[in-house]
């Protein structure tokens, strides 16, 4: 579908909320010169925003610069202007895209130049790749460059251990850092305000993804849940902007449940649910109305995805702590989603395919990410064996628009729906 | 003995895929057990001490089929945690009591999950590693971690791993190090006496066998390697990155031998070599082997490298210490490090006039005429114009 034949898409208060705080920072963002403000890029997972926030700098997230690029359709030229200047078409496309644009003069979505980095915090959290990609950034940019290492959960537990090592890298390293830089001296009570500000949203926000329990859905927890995630994963985190929004768009939802309404899709409300699905892995970002519209059209809602929990696991009882500024720090980046290993990840989708009742799990297999990508087939394979339901996998990329294949995409997807209804009918004549 | 004799027996440890020599060591004594651990590294002193053997394990190479692993695995995936996945579901590994997979890229990280579900009550660990470089800071962490893989280690054998055992197993690898450095530097030396291929099979064998008898084997060699009379060649020497992880096959050494190179340094097996000096046997052993592991640690793209001006100091040092004319990238395909890590390595060696050339293979790769040609031509090009 082209963009030309898209009907107008329909937008709710929060959305026009979200975009308007989204503007808002890209402006700040590319106001720096006049602002005099000073820049620190990070990642989405272990995003420390509150404390960010503590040193008066603003956040840039390459990750959501990609994102933004793959909606905007360019991700895939920047992509290949990285691979001619040397990189590997291997590897992944944030990476590539990122390097991609900075070369074309790293423009924001609102026109302006970006400004280069004052600092790079690499929140080395659940993905190699990041600290290849910042090494790369710091390559370029030649800026002050600081790690905090969050080590994984191979054992699946915390271990008081891996706590006080990132405990101590934020006292040893990061704050430091952040007070060299920012020339702002660390406030720890500042941070505490912040945190409490979280947890506000963060209830709201799993009240959100929670709604999805419902018959119907009043929510798409994948297609719609990277925009209801996306104040607490990025640069809003800590403020009173996102307390609101949240506020807002759990208002919003509870009205949709009052009227037994489904999702909102871009064409619209959804009409009938008849597939309720549990979604693994990240979207294509380059195709992603399309990539929606092949759900909605047949009636599938998502239910519940881990991709919503990268930026952390609010839904399992996680919330920021203002009682604990640091450790609560240490916890929060320790817990997302890929920080933990195999078999909590394959725990958690049998427990939403159990708690969402969903119809089947559906793996949308990232060339660009192993972090996510590795183990999806055996994964796929224990929930198909725990909960009997039918999975499916499907295969595309983040922005590589090369990656994406609508007709194989929707073949995979048709073929699905059929086996998830056949699973059905099947049960039903057993029942009789 | 000669070194054809030692080669000879090397290869056979190479080729055999069901792991007879570790075996026959682990039937020897009913209270033996196998600890087997993936590239890039892990301190096999800890196990040694606990009376167990390291076996390493890197993939199965060109001589294994893949049939099961492959059904774990998307294409875009390199090929060893499938081949490794093989080892394991055709019960090739099934007398191997843990298995450890270190820190070194996402997909040998979820392997270890994976390896948690596919042989539940097996001892998996992932092994983490520090890239925080302070003895305060990242030290800390990992001393703590040692002691975790130590009491994991403990529990297993149900026997105490004494401090004095910890000492001795340090030792024992500190006179390996000394024996590989020993056979790194005469390969440098004199290329011609000491093929790559050779090299190669020296220290894979180091990964299957008891730690002693491949001390042996080192000594052997390097007494027989002295008495070999070749030709020095007019070849050029070169240093191979980007092969720490997933193993090219024999053949694509061989091959760029035979296309007029000296591999005079290179990163296969780097577990080997990874501690530069010996760890001190004084004092507190996991103290030691952590501050081994902080200050002593070769450069590779597993790593962080906390400053910019030390990204590809490592690289530089191996140019100039064995006297190598340029560098061989050869990278397994999808292998995230070493990939990422390319573009600033190969910066740095333009800045200081480094001819490179770069090829991406898999541990089963097997047309080598493009490598060949690529590898000889580099090769021309340094002798006609450098």
């Amino acid at each position: 579908m082209s963009a030309a034949t898209s009907p107008e898409v329909i937008k709710e208060s929060s959305m026009l909320k979200q975009k308007g705080m989204i503007a808002g920072n890209y402006d700040r963002l590319t106001g720096t010169k006049e602002s005099g403000e000073k820049v620190v890029s990070t990642f989405v997972p272990g995003n420390l925003n509150e404390l960010i926030m503590c040193f008066d700098m603003v956040n840039n997230l390459p990750e959501t610069n990609a994102i933004q690029n793959g909606m905007r359709k360019v991700s895939g030229g920047m992509i290949m202007d990285a691979e001619k200047a040397g990189h590997s078409e291997d590897v992944c496309t944030y990476v590539k895209a990122d390097i991609g644009m900075m070369g074309r003069g790293n423009i924001a979505p609102n026109g302006k130049p970006m400004p280069a980095p004052d600092m790079l915090l690499l929140s080395y959290t659940g993905c190699f790749t990041f600290m290849k990609w910042f090494e790369l950034l710091r390559h370029e940019y030649k800026c002050p460059t600081v790690m905090l290492q969050i080590p994984y959960q191979g054992d699946g537990k915390i271990t008081k251990n891996m706590r006080d090592f990132v405990v101590k890298q934020l006292k040893e390293e990061v704050i430091p850092m952040f007070e060299k830089v920012s020339g702002v001296k660390f406030d720890i009570d500042r941070l505490r305000e912040y945190l409490k500000n979280s947890a506000k949203a963060e209830d709201n926000l799993v009240w959100v993804l929670e709604s999805a329990k419902n018959r119907p859905s009043p929510i798409d927890a994948y297609f719609g849940g990277v925009y209801y995630i996306g104040p607490m994963f990025t640069a809003f985190r800590g403020t009173a902007d996102a307390v609101e929004y949240y506020d807002l768009v759990r208002k919003e939802i509870e009205q949709r449940i009052r009227e037994g309404k489904g999702p909102i899709t871009p064409e619209g409300d959804m009409k009938e649910e008849k597939y309720r699905l549990v979604v693994e892995g990240p979207p294509n970002w380059t195709s992603f109305r399309e990539f929606w519209k092949l759900f909605y059209d047949e009636g599938a809602v998502v239910v519940a995805s881990s991709y919503t929990k990268v930026g952390g696991l609010y839904d399992q009882g996680f919330r920021h702590d203002p009682n604990d500024p640091l450790g609560t720090l240490a916890d929060y980046c320790l817990g997302c989603y890929t920080n933990n290993n195999l078999p909590q990840r394959v725990e958690l989708l049998e427990k939403y395919m159990n708690e969402y009742q969903a119809d089947g799990l559906l793996i949308n297999s990232i060339k660009s990410c192993n972090s996510f990508s590795a183990g999806q087939l055996l994964m796929m394979r224990e929930i198909e064996k725990r909960t009997g339901k039918p999975a499916a996998f499907i295969e595309t990329d983040l922005v590589d628009p090369r990656y994406f294949s609508h007709a194989n995409v929707k073949n995979r997807l048709e073929s699905y729906f059929q086996m998830v209804d056949q699973k059905r009918s099947g049960a039903s004549l057993a029942a009789a | 003995m000669s070194t054809a004799d030692i080669i000879a027996r090397c290869e056979a440890l190479y080729e055999d895929l069901d792991f007879t020599a570790a075996r026959k060591w682990k039937e020897a004594d009913p209270s033996r057990k196998v600890i087997a651990y993936m590239p890039v590294y892990v301190p096999r002193e800890i196990i040694h001490a606990a009376g167990m053997l390291p076996l390493g394990i890197m993939g199965g190479g060109d001589g294994l089929e893949v049939i099961h692993g492959d059904a774990y695995y998307q294409s875009y995936i390199c090929r060893i945690p499938r081949s490794t996945i093989e080892l394991g579901l055709s019960k090739r590994m099934d007398f191997v009591d843990g298995m450890l997979f270190p820190s070194i890229c996402d997909v040998i990280r979820n392997l270890s999950g994976m390896w948690k579900l596919l042989f539940p009550g097996k001892y998996v660990r992932y092994f983490d590693v520090p890239q925080n470089y302070k003895d305060d800071v990242g030290g800390s962490y990992y001393t703590n971690e040692l002691n975790e893989l130590r009491e994991g280690l403990e529990h297993l054998s149900g026997r105490k791993i004494s401090d004095d055992a910890l000492r001795a197993s340090i030792e024992v690898y500190n006179e390996n190090r000394k024996l590989v450095q020993a056979v790194y530097a005469m390969r440098s030396r004199e290329p011609w006496k000491v093929p790559s291929s050779e090299v190669y099979l020296l220290m894979r064998a180091g990964l299957v066998v008891p730690v002693e008898e491949h001390n042996q084997i080192l000594r052997d060699y390097l007494a027989a390697a002295e008495k070999v009379q070749a030709s020095k060649r007019d070849n050029c020497r070169v240093v191979i990155n980007g092969s720490f992880c997933e193993q090219p096959p024999l053949n694509l050494i061989k091959s760029i031998e035979l296309a007029g190179c000296y591999i005079v340094d290179d990163d296969y097996m780097i577990v080997h070599r990874w501690l530069r000096n010996p760890v001190s046997t004084s004092g507190d052993p996991m103290q030691n082997l952590s501050l081994a592991f902080l200050h002593e640690s070769i450069a590779t793209a597993a790593k962080y490298d906390d400053k910019e001006e030390d990204k590809g100091k490592y690289l530089l040092e191996q140019v100039r210490g064995n006297a190598a004319e340029g560098v061989i990238f050869a990278m397994p395909s999808f292998c995230d490090p070493a990939l990422l890590e390319r573009p600033m390595l190969a910066d740095r060696c333009s800045e200081h006039n480094i001819p490179y050339i770069s090829f991406k293979y898999a541990e089963n790769s097997g047309q080598m005429q493009p490598i060949r040609e690529q590898a000889g031509t580099f090769a021309d090009s340094i002798k006609l114009w450098s």
